[in-house]
């Protein structure tokens, strides 16, 4: 048996008045056939029926009652059945709704018709709690959106990028990281306070125009000057420095040389590297840049090792992710790093990406480094010459290798807490060389 | 290889670590960190770089030999067959 | 007027697209021009006066009123070996036979795998500026510069008035030619003897060295305005016509950013997903490291064209706005 539902004829209607039946029962109807009359306050409307089959009975009679929509009007035996008692109403989907969404039929009273049912479940109204505005208390679409309106809502903050990002146009990034110049210490006096390509070449004259070494140099000069007077006017640095006793680690590389050719071959300063990365995941706040206003820590290590550059100048290119080299990678690409630095062929991404650099001065004779941080990083280490000096071990005096390690820090991220943390760790990993 | 061919392949690969050395006014006797500014690394590189042009291995307690001209063209020619 | 000494005449938009069409149909038997008025009115802008008289009814074709009737006949023809020429009054208009260049002069050649080309040109008036109301202002060159199966121009000089026409003629594929309904009393100067020009590269209308004016059809007179005035503050402006908008000459347009590199597009269209967003989008995939300064964009506001003097001046992109727009990117 099929049930003949009033349909939903408009967008916005909800209720109609049935004004006459075009059949009869016992009449053959078939698809498309209009066989009822109804009126809503727009307009007066044909029904048809979407079935072929005998009208079995007809259940409302015309009148002035507004129906809502889905009513169930009439029963149709579809041409396959044999004729039978009416079945009891089940909540089966309507076979003759031409609503958008499927409704199960309803009582004629007492519930709101499917279309408020649908569009108060899409706006997560409650109905039990709703008055209705229409016509005998019945709760009308309006009635729902009025419920459904929520307090306006806060306009949505305006896009500002991170306060922390300079704010330099893609020329001037470009530029600039060709050149291994630091953002952060660029005048901005481009459009919308952005650093532009002018500022970024007003600072420091392109080294690709230039061919001869000298000129390479003096520009490497003066964008050290730049960087450095930068750095020591506005970081506040701190210094600390503690005496490493490097016995075990020059051992223990003895014997690693040994077994190693010289293509391979392994030099201190690998190992008090990879022992300040490691130091440098132990305490991150070493670990990072000043940017803006604060510290952004790091997630990787990527050490910038100081390389001094022939006839003048110095550029410390990273060793990316030097925490996670083993020492014999880290070995090979310390040496191609210096190679390629002073060659003059280093990339823009060694240029722009240390997070800690270190400085090796040993070679030179020095002791004790004071290093100046390079910014936009918190941190530099210096590690001096490495020589025999008397120690005390186990209550007595021996002579081994000892190397002095400093730091200077930034003093708005660590104070000396930190810092003092940071050098011991790289203490205790030299004295476990075969873990480096 | 001889003296001549080993002083050759030395020059030849330090010019890559100190590209403005003059060949002629080097001593061959003086002690090469003071005369050319030679640091652990780029006595390294030059090693290595010797090694990959010649094959000869330089172990780690022959390094010392390095630090003069003199020397690091003798034990080229002693460990060239 | 025509001055013999250096073979040049000085000739209005307008006397140029008649000549081509004129020697269009003088040259090809096959040519024949066809739309609303184009017969005893003379044409709506006046582009096609004097032509019924000299060609006849068959040739120049008064069409009735029904857009889609007369550009799908403009198909047919084309398929049937025709060369027409069908004038739409205005892109406005148009929308009335969008199914048919859309769905069917676009589309035919690839739907009959390459065996059917459809040879048809059209043209169409466009933009806003005379008080004729919202729905007669539209500028919707970029909706039909989005369509693969078509070529869209923009003729913004005498000069591809003149020559475009004859390239696009001899296109075994549909081509629409957008005139700016502003630019028909633009007077230019064209030589004597001169050939047609191709239909997909932009032309540099003005050198310059700080800043690149990006524009097609009816912005180009308002971009070289503001040239002109940036130029007294010492501001170099480069101008760059587009000429044809599908496809889109991106080399040039890479070509300017990078040596400007800083860059304002002028579209009389609005800004919404309109065409001044497909130029920008190339420019920042191909170029942002050129870019020294935001890409700016000057197009029509956010409205229907108002048809008050005021409103619609208010409404479309206007010199001084691009001046200003070209000065905040130089910054400083």
């Amino acid at each position: 048996m099929i049930d003949f539902l009033l349909p939903s004829l408009g967008a916005d209607m909800d209720v109609a008045k049935l004004n006459c039946w075009l059949v009869k029962p016992g009449d053959t109807v078939h698809k498309g056939q209009i066989i009822a009359e109804v009126e809503t306050e727009k307009a007066t409307l044909e029904v048809e029926c979407w079935h072929d089959g005998v009208i079995e009975e007809l259940l409302v009679e015309p009148g002035p009652d507004r129906l809502p929509v889905g009513t169930l009007l009439a029963r149709i035996r579809s041409l396959d059945e044999a004729a039978e008692p009416v079945a009891p109403l089940e909540g089966e989907p309507a076979a003759g709704l031409v609503t958008a969404a499927a409704v199960p039929t309803h009582k004629v009273s007492g519930q709101p018709p499917p279309p408020v049912r649908h569009l108060a479940h899409e706006l997560g109204v409650d109905l039990a709690a709703l008055g209705g505005s229409g016509p005998d208390g019945a709760i009308t679409r309006d009635d729902v959106r009025r419920a459904a309106r929520a307090p306006a809502a806060e306009a949505p903050e305006p896009f500002v990028s991170r306060p922390t990002r300079v704010r330099a146009t893609p020329r001037a990034r470009s530029l600039a990281r060709s050149r291994g110049i630091d953002l952060a210490s660029l005048p901005a006096t481009g459009p919308q306070g952005m650093v532009s390509a002018g500022d970024v070449a007003r600072t420091a004259p392109s080294p690709e125009t230039i061919d001869e070494p000298d000129d390479k140099v003096s520009a490497m000069r003066r964008a050290i000057a730049r960087s450095m007077s930068h750095s020591k006017r506005e970081i506040p640095h701190y210094y600390l420095a503690t005496t490493i006793d490097l016995d075990r680690s020059m051992t223990w590389l003895e014997a690693a040389n040994e077994e190693r050719s010289v293509t391979q071959r392994i030099l201190p300063a690998a190992l008090l590297i990879k022992a300040t990365a490691l130091a440098a995941r132990e305490v991150p706040e070493v670990n990072g840049h000043w940017v803006g206003d604060g510290f952004a820590p790091s997630q990787s290590v990527h050490l910038g090792v100081a390389i001094s550059i022939r006839e003048g100048g110095l550029v410390a290119p990273a060793l990316h992710d030097a925490d996670r080299l083993s020492l014999d990678e880290l070995m090979s690409r310390l040496r191609d790093l210096v190679s390629r630095a002073r060659s003059w062929r280093l990339k823009s991404s060694e240029m722009s990406d240390p997070t800690i650099t270190v400085t090796n001065l040993g070679d030179r004779g020095v002791d004790t480094a004071f290093p100046v941080i390079i910014p936009p990083q918190v941190a530099m280490v210096g590690f001096g010459k490495v020589i025999d000096s008397p120690v005390a071990v186990d209550g007595a005096v021996v002579v081994h290798p000892v190397v002095t390690a400093s730091l200077a820090a930034d003093h708005r991220v660590t104070d000396g807490h930190n810092g003092g943390l940071f050098l011991a760790s790289i203490d205790r990993l030299l004295q476990e060389p075969e873990n480096l | 290889m001889n003296t001549q061919e080993a002083r050759q392949v030395i020059f030849e690969v330090l010019g890559d670590i100190a590209p403005e050395v003059d060949p002629s006014i080097v001593d061959d006797d003086l002690d090469l960190t003071e005369q050319l500014d030679l640091d652990s690394m780029d006595y390294l590189n030059w090693m290595v770089g010797i090694n990959e042009v010649t094959g000869i291995d330089i172990p780690q307690r022959e390094v010392s030999r390095f630090l003069t001209i003199a020397g690091a063209v003798g034990y080229i020619v002693e460990h060239s067959s | 007027m025509t001055d013999i000494d250096t073979e040049t005449r000085t000739i209005t938009y307008r006397e140029a697209m008649r000549e081509a069409i004129r020697v269009a149909l003088l040259d090809d038997d096959r040519v024949f021009l066809m739309g609303e008025d184009v017969g005893r009115y003379g044409g709506c802008y006046a582009v096609s006066k004097g032509l019924l008289e000299e060609f006849g009814p068959d040739r120049i074709r008064d069409t009735p009123l029904s857009e889609a009737a007369f550009v799908g006949a403009g198909i047919g023809a084309a398929l049937g070996g025709m060369r027409p020429i069908v004038e739409v009054m205005t892109v406005n208009f148009s929308l009335l036979a969008l199914d048919q260049i859309v769905n069917t002069a676009a589309l035919y050649l690839h739907m009959s795998g390459g065996q059917f080309n459809i040879p048809l040109v059209i043209r169409m008036a466009t933009g806003a500026g005379r008080q004729v109301a919202a729905q007669h202002s539209h500028s919707l060159e970029g909706w039909y510069g989005h369509i693969p199966g078509l070529k869209v121009v923009t003729p913004a000089t005498v000069e591809d008035a003149r020559w475009m026409l004859p390239t696009a003629l001899a296109d075994p594929d549909p081509v629409i030619i957008f005139e700016h309904a502003g630019l028909y009393n633009t007077e230019g100067t064209l030589p004597e003897l001169g050939a047609p020009v191709d239909l997909e590269t932009a032309r540099i209308r003005r050198r310059g060295s700080d800043i690149s004016l990006v524009t097609y059809g009816g912005s180009l007179p308002k971009a070289m305005a503001a040239a002109e005035e940036l130029a007294r503050d010492g501001i170099s402006a480069e101008v760059l016509d587009l000429r044809s908008l599908r496809p889109i000459d991106t080399a040039a347009l890479l070509s300017t950013v990078a040596s400007t590199h800083r860059v304002v597009i002028i579209d009389e269209g609005w800004k919404t997903a309109g065409f001044s967003a497909e130029i920008s989008a190339r420019i920042a995939e191909e170029a942002i490291w050129e870019l020294d300064a935001p890409i700016s964009r000057i197009c029509s506001e956010e409205v229907p064209i108002p048809y008050p003097r005021h409103l619609e001046e208010a409404a479309l992109p206007q010199v001084n706005e691009i001046v200003a727009a070209a000065r905040e990117l130089i910054g400083g």
